[in-house]
């Protein structure tokens, strides 16, 4: 038996559905998965097929019908405030659309993570952080765009500025929603190549949601969300039996390895959120 | 965050709208209330007229009083300015016509009951507005108001009484300088059983005019000397009766910054003290020490009214305004509900994201209230601006014939600015609050996916 508190994002038993008019839509049915740290992990699905709702249940965007989220072997908080700070804290998101607030420009939006998780103490070591957002932005290649704001970006460069404020905090998971769906195969090549190197640098664990096989080749371990059901989560679970060595990280091939040879768009494309 | 509030408050002109709405709407409110204010003090001014600040009126009943021992005790309180006596009789007042005097016809309204006030003129003029009428005298205007029942020197040989009417009474009745007036005054007491209730003739001067505040009053009083040789008591009220007090009530003008209520009760104290009658006293009851407020309180609670009602009314223009904010700002969630998902998926705790909205809205209401107070202040300043504007179209504000002010008044009062202002900017706040708790407790997943 492992130990619950050795990983960094568990869930146990999740069910989510929703109201459809008179009747409920299952999306979830007793979903479990355990993330270890620094362990990257593909959620495949197709679409319509739940991925985005469970990462927003494990992101504690939404609450399950029944089961239960865990980070670092303890139940996630109920009370919104606390569900809040542990999201300043742990979780770093990556979304489809990129989701940067407009009203910022890319320096502001990469620090806005940390201003909420520091709250007053934002005040004192605001010089800090200001230099390590700024040298975040460099690492991302955007350096001369600091001050530009999401509209005078293009797709990727928002990605990357997305890339740089979800991993800002050293989040302990990286919870990434197709980020590369919105993008085209070379610029989403180079996006998730990203992703993995800030994760492996700031030591998060990752769920990258994707409906393209193969972006979820360069996962070290492989999930499938079909008819609610999860294959291969349990593996590693905090009940589950010795299997998780298997699911040990297996470490992305260095930069400039051109992944899959499969074209884009192989996947079904349905345009859903 | 605030950063992101501004820019969302900046973000469309139609909430600058809302904020400007907010602006003109405290605007209106101050510079209306500005102008009543002014209004209500020059009502006030016009309404206290011949009131000094307390006026204290013996118990009846309690013998034969000086205004000497008052004085005595009232002058030394350090409450007390000036003091002043009135000594009060009734009388009819008939005009000459061709026969002779006219006392009795039914047809004329010539024959007046009148109040015959006997006053110490250098008192009188230390405890209220006599001083200013005697200068503002339009037709019979005394040659010195400091002494205004100094007679001519020609006029010495007659042994007449000096009289001072207002400038309504002598328009009314066409009375001419020099004019002499006959008084059938009645005896201050009733006499018993088997004498007879007899008028008493006096003769009076009238030496000149005051402008009064056109009131009923100025048309049935009449202001003489109290005492000494030509004096009300010796000539009129005295030989009636065996003996009288020499005054019927006591004006009393309190220092400045002294409290109407502070002054009663040292006044009241300094008199039960040194024993003489004063109200409240279980041996004598009646008699009174009222303010002048207290005398004029129907009129001058009519007029707060007003104010009040004004002040009401125009406050809907600030609410109207506030729900300008109020509706803008809920337009304003609905399109920011994505960002609102993404602020809380960075780990924005719904407090924190009501309060950027509520924040939104302070710094609306805020820059509302500021911008309206400063051009109310403005415009309270300089209300002649908003006169000769409506000068230009043809509107006089104060017709010469209907009123007795030519000008807009206008009065800044700090307190009710400040108070009006924290109101606006409260209203404004509280219509904020619907769309900060929206924005609170709008689910972040759904809000995610809201396109
Ligand atoms: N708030 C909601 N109300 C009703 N149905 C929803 C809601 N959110 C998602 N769904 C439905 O749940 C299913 C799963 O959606 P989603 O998790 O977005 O799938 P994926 O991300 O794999 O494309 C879809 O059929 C979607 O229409
Ligand atoms: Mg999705």
């Amino acid at each position: 038996m492992t130990d619950p508190a050795a990983f960094a994002l568990a869930a146990r038993g999740l069910w989510k559905s929703y109201r459809m008019g008179a009747g409920r839509l299952q999306v979830l049915r007793d979903v479990s998965l355990a993330l270890r740290p620094g362990e990257v992990c593909a959620l495949m699905g197709a679409s319509g097929s739940g991925k985005s709702t469970l990462l927003h249940l494990l992101g504690l965007l939404d609450r399950p019908d029944r089961g239960e989220v865990l980070y670092h072997g303890r139940r996630a908080p109920g009370s919104p405030g606390a569900r809040a700070r542990l999201r300043a804290r742990s979780l770093g998101f990556v979304f489809q659309q990129f989701h940067l607030l407009p009203e910022l420009n890319a320096l502001e939006n990469v620090l806005m993570p940390r201003r909420l998780a520091l709250g007053a103490a934002w005040w004192s070591r605001r010089r800090e952080e200001r230099a390590r957002a700024r040298a975040l932005l460099e690492r991302v290649g955007l350096g001369e765009r600091l001050r530009h704001r999401p509209k005078q970006l293009s797709g990727g460069e928002q990605q990357r500025v997305a890339l740089a404020r979800a991993v800002v905090g050293r989040p302990a998971v990286l919870l990434a929603d197709e980020p590369t769906g919105n993008l085209d195969s070379r610029t989403g090549e180079g996006i998730l190549e990203l992703l993995l190197e800030l994760a492996r640098e700031h030591g998060s664990a990752v769920l990258l949601a994707t409906h393209d096989a193969t972006i979820a080749a360069r996962a070290g371990r492989l999930l499938h969300l079909r008819d609610g059901c999860l294959d291969g989560g349990a593996e590693g679970a905090p009940a589950g039996e010795g299997a998780a060595e298997n699911s040990v990280r297996k470490t992305p091939e260095p930069t400039g390895d051109e992944g899959g040879g499969t074209g884009p768009g192989a996947g079904p494309e349905e345009a859903r959120s | 965050m605030i950063r992101l509030a501004l820019a969302y408050l900046l973000r469309r002109p139609v909430q600058l709208l809302a904020v400007l709405g907010v602006a003109v709407g405290l605007t209106a409110l101050l510079a209306v209330l500005s102008v009543m204010n002014g209004l209500i003090a020059a009502d006030r001014a016009q309404v206290r007229g011949p009131l000094s600040d307390l006026h204290l009126v013996p118990p009846p009943g309690s013998g034969v009083l000086r205004y000497e021992d008052y004085r005595q005790v009232l002058e030394p309180l350090p409450e007390v300015r000036a003091c002043a006596p009135h000594l009060v009789g009734y009388a009819v007042l008939g005009v000459r016509n061709l026969s002779g005097v006219l006392l009795n016809t039914p047809r004329s309204a010539d024959l007046n009951g009148v109040q015959v006030v006997g006053i110490d003129p250098e008192a009188e003029l230390q405890v209220n507005d006599f001083g200013r009428w005697l200068r503002d005298a339009r037709r019979l205007a005394v040659e010195d108001p400091a002494e205004p029942f100094r007679m001519p020197e020609r006029w010495r040989v007659r042994r007449y009484a000096p009289a001072l009417v207002s400038d309504r009474l002598v328009e009314a009745l066409g009375l001419r300088r020099e004019e002499i007036l006959q008084l059938g005054a009645l005896p201050p007491e009733i006499p018993p059983p088997g004498e007879d209730f007899l008028p008493h003739n006096g003769r009076f001067h009238l030496l000149g005019s005051y402008a009064g505040s056109d009131y009923e009053l100025d048309m049935d009083r009449i202001l003489t000397l109290r005492t000494g040789r030509n004096g009300l008591l010796e000539n009129l009220l005295a030989p009636l009766d065996r003996e009288i007090s020499d005054f019927s009530e006591i004006l009393i003008r309190l220092e400045e910054g002294v409290d109407l209520e502070q002054g009663r009760r040292a006044v009241l104290a300094a008199l039960a003290a040194a024993g003489l009658p004063a109200p409240g006293d279980p041996d004598h009851p009646g008699g009174s020490l009222e303010t002048w407020e207290e005398r004029r309180a129907p009129y001058l609670l009519a007029i707060e009214n007003e104010r009040r009602v004004t002040a009401l009314v125009l406050f809907f223009i600030v609410v109207v305004a506030a729900f300008g904010l109020f509706a803008t700002l809920g337009a304003l969630v609905r399109e920011k509900v994505r960002d609102l998902g993404i602020l809380a998926a960075l780990g924005c705790s719904p407090w924190r994201r009501g309060g950027l909205l509520l924040g939104v809205g302070a710094a609306g209401a805020a820059a509302g209230t500021a911008l309206g107070g400063l051009a109310g202040w403005w415009l309270s300043r300089h209300i002649e601006a908003v006169e000769t504007f409506l000068g230009w179209f043809g509107v006089e504000v104060f017709p010469e014939g209907i009123y007795v002010i030519h000008h807009l008044p206008s009065q800044w009062i700090p307190e009710q600015a400040a108070a009006l202002s924290a109101a606006t900017f409260a209203t404004g706040v509280l219509f904020t609050l619907a769309p900060a708790i929206h924005a609170a407790t709008l689910s972040p997943s759904t809000a995610l996916r809201y396109e």
